[in-house]
């Protein structure tokens, strides 16, 4: 790839290198690699489903082929793409340089983790030949015990890339406990780093209880115990209540980093120090704190009592004043500083349109008497892509454009970056917007076939959604070819960023720095 | 008397051998409390069912052997106690002393599979399985006279089978556990050695 | 208030189904106002950024500003959201309680879901009746759903009514409303529940409170008859019997049926069989076996696997009437 000198890519050759390698930001390519393989598979199920969804009555699939197209999109999208994408990517790459560290503490647990993805997909995907898996990612039982696909294939893997996903937080916590470069305190931390440490504090945290509740299905299944059947006395919700105690923070896991990287880019692409440090860092881990105890407003029609619904509504409440925060802050960045327009910045500001809209129509949601209507709607689905799709992945891919000349050696171009970037966030409105209406009006979720009322909606969401495939298509696509075709890039910081993998070689040197550097203030001190 | 580590090199990229301790520690508890949380999870259902069915668990609690209890819970205790003795004789280079405690926990390892094998064995003959669940009728004896002599109004079989899913479970996945890190134990010893 | 309410539902009801409950407003208002906030919140911050982006370029700006924070600022955008957020809360938890105040005269009907339909079981005076897919519920008087699922989680939506509740198998859960319009509303299973979840619909039909009573009446007497030879003249009539066989004498496709119990009548190879009730069960399910002479043209179809035992019975019994 690059030219110049030895650098971490070319200073070892042989594939045996590269799947024995211990070095962070080899583990991290291998993760791009990897992460942007799942995004196509489960970007081609959405795409079959939003063709088949063309028409009211079935148009080339049956039912069951439907729900297990369903499954698989959501399952290799939340599992496979979106939680591990930010953190074991970028994080690995960027996590030991921006501390100023030679790598992260356990080098031989991050590839392990790297190889706990790989089996884990591996399995899920394998499934696919025993029939797939039809019950929705969140497995509800008594469905999930009782559905005849090969769910306790599906959950294994789900179960072993959450192993991968624990190795992670626990690495990344121990690294900027004791890896932190002379002179950089808490609060001279990159928000980035702020940001992981918050999402490796759900990880560690939240993602055993799920290890447990698939453990629990798999158990069901195998040897047909029964600790949620009804006809024992066993509580069909008290598996949504496992679940969810993981996946509401697993919903943070995916998006807090993500909150991160568009710090670091509006602050290097206004060229302004970034408004409020102080409060976007605590905020992170503010949301971390109270986002372990939410997980009941998914279920607030479930039969859970109403005194746990109301506490749970209130305290989702308490959750949008850190994130509310975090927005006005970039918004002020903005201000007065010298914005330019390139490829990540145009990725961060879609991130913040995007997410204002996925935040406050989370607000229909947390309201306990509008969810009762909105519930299992297209409201939902529209405001998780809203969330998860137009804020986590879109600050995924502006992280991947703003690392990319330090990870690479190449700059990808421009105009088509830009052009990509611009594709995706309209393809991406027009998918998602019709969505909303449709759902406020009635049209519930995970339905193969509907009622013809709902047929322009569905027919305007399909449109969209081939504008976004392109754009997705297209955007990977620089990114590959110019990864090795790009034009070559020497300059240590071709952004003008004030973080510590900046002042490194470009790409690193397999130790990262000749000389550990020493801090003596914050980043994002442009005066 | 001073630890002696016999590797002479910390990983390049640790500042010293004492920040490589310091983070290998921290790691052990970070992970402590992943094992906390997994566990807890179990404990959260134990509880909750245990509130709604208390009198099944009068006649499970009844029905499991206290005495095969009480060993295994003191062979692991001596267990971990051996452990933590062959990792401080290994730090002060005393190897052999070392190595034979690693035996002594290893053997305390297999009784307690042993201990196991016999009580899941009872339960399993005694129908108690909920995966085949089919009490014989010396059990049925047992509950019905346990169910008697507490006086337990609000008694349900299909509750107690609940009771017993929580118990394979629980201590299904505790045995898994013990043996999984004895397993990784041995295997990481034999490397270094 | 109420011309708020309808000030609201005028703005945004285009995005919502129609108005055909009590509380449907309760949700719609508090939506509507979520709405404004919403709009009003995500038009400033666009207009601020877009703004920034462009005054702010770096084409026409040579310096940022170094602005580390502002206290006032940061204040009034972590106080002004708190309040509004736990208003909406706050807000969100009276309509709640409000949507599901169940009065006690309520009407009662009993909700079954299983994959993949709805069965509804109203009870008068003792007895019941069950029907499926269509609810019949009279219009202005307070519903009580009493619901529980016989195998996996289901959920009773009715998105004109803005009720929703779970399905639970081994729970019963309770859902109540007051419907005030008349007509035939979508009722939706909104959780997910194996291959044909989408095909679980229903309708919910409003109709005047004698209409429903009408309708009650005729089902329960329908559900409970108990006479097997009114049960057997039904069956004839619902299984489609009528369509070959008259009662009359005449003959439409198949021999009229008129005095057949006890009846000698010749095959077409020439034996002579007696109508007993071995024969006529014989010729329901076997139809093919003996075949009537001068009837050799005509196919009649099998009804095997379409009535049970007790069906059959009662078929007989009221042929046996059939003089």
């Amino acid at each position: 790839m690059a030219a110049s000198g030895t650098n971490y890519i070319n200073c070892e050759k042989g594939v045996w290198s590269w799947l024995t390698t211990k070095d962070h930001k080899r583990i991290a390519l291998m993760y791009f690699f990897a992460i942007l393989a799942f995004f196509l598979v489960g970007g081609a199920f959405a795409i079959l489903l939003r063709t088949e969804l063309l028409t009211a009555e079935p148009l080339f699939m049956s039912g069951n082929t439907y729900n297990r197209a369903m499954t698989l999109h959501g399952s290799i999208m939340v599992f496979m793409v979106i939680i591990p994408g930010i953190p074991a990517l970028l994080g690995n790459f960027a996590l030991p340089l921006m501390l100023g560290a030679k790598d992260v503490a356990f080098p031989k647990i991050n590839l392990l983790s790297w190889y706990l993805l790989m089996t884990g997909a591996a399995i899920a995907i394998l499934s696919l030949f025993w029939g797939g898996v039809d019950t929705g990612w969140t497995f509800y039982t008594p469905y999930s015990s009782k559905s005849a696909d090969a769910v306790t294939m599906v959950v294994l893997g789900a179960f072993i890339m959450g192993m991968s996903s624990i190795m992670t937080g626990l690495n990344f916590i121990v690294t900027i406990h004791q890896l932190r470069a002379p002179g950089m305190t808490f609060m001279r931390m990159p928000l980035f780093v702020w940001s992981l440490y918050a999402t490796a504090i759900m990880q560690i945290l939240a993602t055993p209880v799920l290890a447990i509740t698939l453990l629990l299905i798999a158990t069901e299944r195998i040897f047909a115990i029964g600790i949620f059947d009804p006809t024992l006395g066993g509580d069909p919700v008290l598996f949504q209540h496992f679940f969810w105690f993981y996946s509401h923070p697993a919903v943070y896991i995916m998006v807090v980093p993500a909150m991160g990287i568009v710090s670091e880019v509006i602050a290097t692409f206004s060229q302004k120090t970034i408004f409020g440090y102080k409060a976007i860092a605590f905020s992170s881990i503010g949301i971390a704190a109270i986002s372990f105890l939410v997980w009941g407003h998914h279920m607030f029609v479930s039969g859970q009592s109403d005194l746990a619904g109301s506490i749970f509504a209130i305290l989702t409440m308490l959750v949008g004043v850190p994130t509310a925060i975090k927005i006005f802050n970039w918004v002020a960045t903005l201000y007065k500083g010298r914005i330019k327009l390139d490829t990540p910045m145009i990725w961060t500001l879609n991130f913040i349109a995007n997410f204002t809209v996925g935040g406050v129509t989370g607000l229909f949601l947390a309201a306990f008497a509008v969810d009762v209507h909105l519930h299992d709607t297209y409201f939902v689905v529209a405001h998780f892509h809203y969330t998860m799709l137009g804020g986590a992945l879109t600050g995924f891919f502006s992280g991947l454009y703003y690392w990319f000349p330090k990870m690479t050696g190449r700059m990808y171009n421009e105009t088509q970056g830009r052009i990509a970037a611009v594709l995706v966030f309209i393809g991406f409105n027009a998918t998602f917007i019709p969505q909303f209406i449709m759902g406020s009006q009635g049209m519930p979720r995970r339905y193969h076939t509907y009622d013809g009322i709902f047929a322009p909606y569905h027919i305007a969401s399909t449109i969209g959604s081939y504008v976004l495939a392109a754009g997705f298509i297209f955007a990977i696509y620089i990114l590959i070819r110019d990864m090795f075709k790009g034009e070559v890039c020497t300059e240590k910081n071709p952004w003008g960023g004030t973080t510590l993998e900046w002042e490194t070689q470009t790409p690193p040197i397999h130790e990262n720095f000749v000389e550990i550097p020493t801090v003596t203030s914050r980043p994002y001190e442009y005066r | 008397m001073e630890k002696v580590d016999r590797r002479v090199e910390h990983s390049h990229h640790f500042n010293s051998m004492e920040q490589e301790h310091e983070s290998g520690k921290q790691g052990a508890w970070l992970f402590m409390a992943t094992e906390v949380m997994m566990f807890g999870a179990l404990f959260v259902g134990y509880f909750l069912y245990r509130g709604l069915y208390h009198d099944a668990w009068v006649v499970g609690g009844e029905l499991l052997n206290w005495k095969l209890g009480a060993t295994n819970t003191l062979v692991l205790l001596l267990s971990s106690f051996t452990m933590a003795l062959a990792v401080r004789d290994a730090q002060m280079g005393q190897n052999k002393k070392a190595i034979a405690k690693i035996i002594v926990t290893t053997l305390c390892a297999i009784s307690f599979m042993v201990v196991k094998y016999f009580e899941y064995s009872g339960k399993i003959h005694a129908g108690l399985f909920p995966g085949s669940w089919a009490p014989i009728p010396e059990y049925m004896d047992k509950i019905n006279a346990i169910v008697e002599a507490n006086n337990l109004t609000n008694f349900k079989l299909e509750n107690l089978r609940l009771f017993f899913v929580v118990y394979f479970v629980m201590t299904g996945l505790h045995g898994i556990h013990h043996n999984w890190y004895r397993f990784n134990d041995l295997v990481v010893e034999k490397i270094k050695e | 208030m109420e011309k708020i309410s309808e000030l609201l539902y005028m703005l945004f009801g285009w995005s919502l189904p129609e108005q055909a409950s009590k509380q449907a407003h309760l949700v719609d208002d508090l939506y509507g106002v979520v709405m404004i906030i919403s709009i009003v919140g995500f038009v400033g911050l666009m207009s601020a950024m877009t703004f920034f982006v462009v005054r702010y370029h770096r084409s026409n700006s040579d310096k940022s500003a170094y602005i580390p924070h502002n206290i006032l600022a940061e204040t009034i955008w972590t106080v002004i959201p708190t309040i509004i957020f736990l208003g909406i809360g706050v807000w969100g938890l009276v309509a709640y309680y409000k949507m599901n105040e169940i009065p006690d005269d309520a009407y009662k009907i009993q909700v079954t879901a299983k994959q993949w339909m709805w069965e509804f079981t109203y009870d008068k005076d003792g007895k019941e009746a069950s029907v499926t897919e269509m609810m019949y519920i009279p219009i202005d008087t307070p519903i009580l759903l009493d619901m529980s699922s016989v195998d996996v989680l289901h959920s009773f939506y009715v998105p004109s009514f803005r009720v929703k509740r779970d399905v639970v198998p081994g729970m019963r859960s309770k859902l109540s409303f007051t419907a005030t319009k008349l007509g035939d509303f979508r009722l939706f299973c909104a959780e997910f529940c194996g291959t044909s979840h989408s095909r679980m619909r229903g309708t919910v039909r409003v109709v005047s409170k004698k209409r429903f009573n009408k309708w009650l009446n005729f089902e329960i007497k329908e559900a409970n008859i108990s006479d097997p030879v009114e049960l057997g003249s039904r069956l004839f009539q619902r299984k489609g019997c009528t369509s070959c066989h008259s009662v009359d004498g005449s003959v439409i496709i198949g021999p009229s049926l008129k005095g057949i119990y006890g009846r000698q009548s010749e095959m077409q190879d020439g034996t002579k069989v007696l109508a007993d009730a071995d024969y006529i069960r014989e010729s329901i399910l076997k139809p093919q076996a003996k075949i009537v002479n001068g009837y050799s043209g005509v196919k009649m179809n099998s009804f095997a696997g379409q009535l049970d035992e007790k069906e059959l019975g009662y078929l007989i019994k009221y042929l046996e009437t059939l003089k």
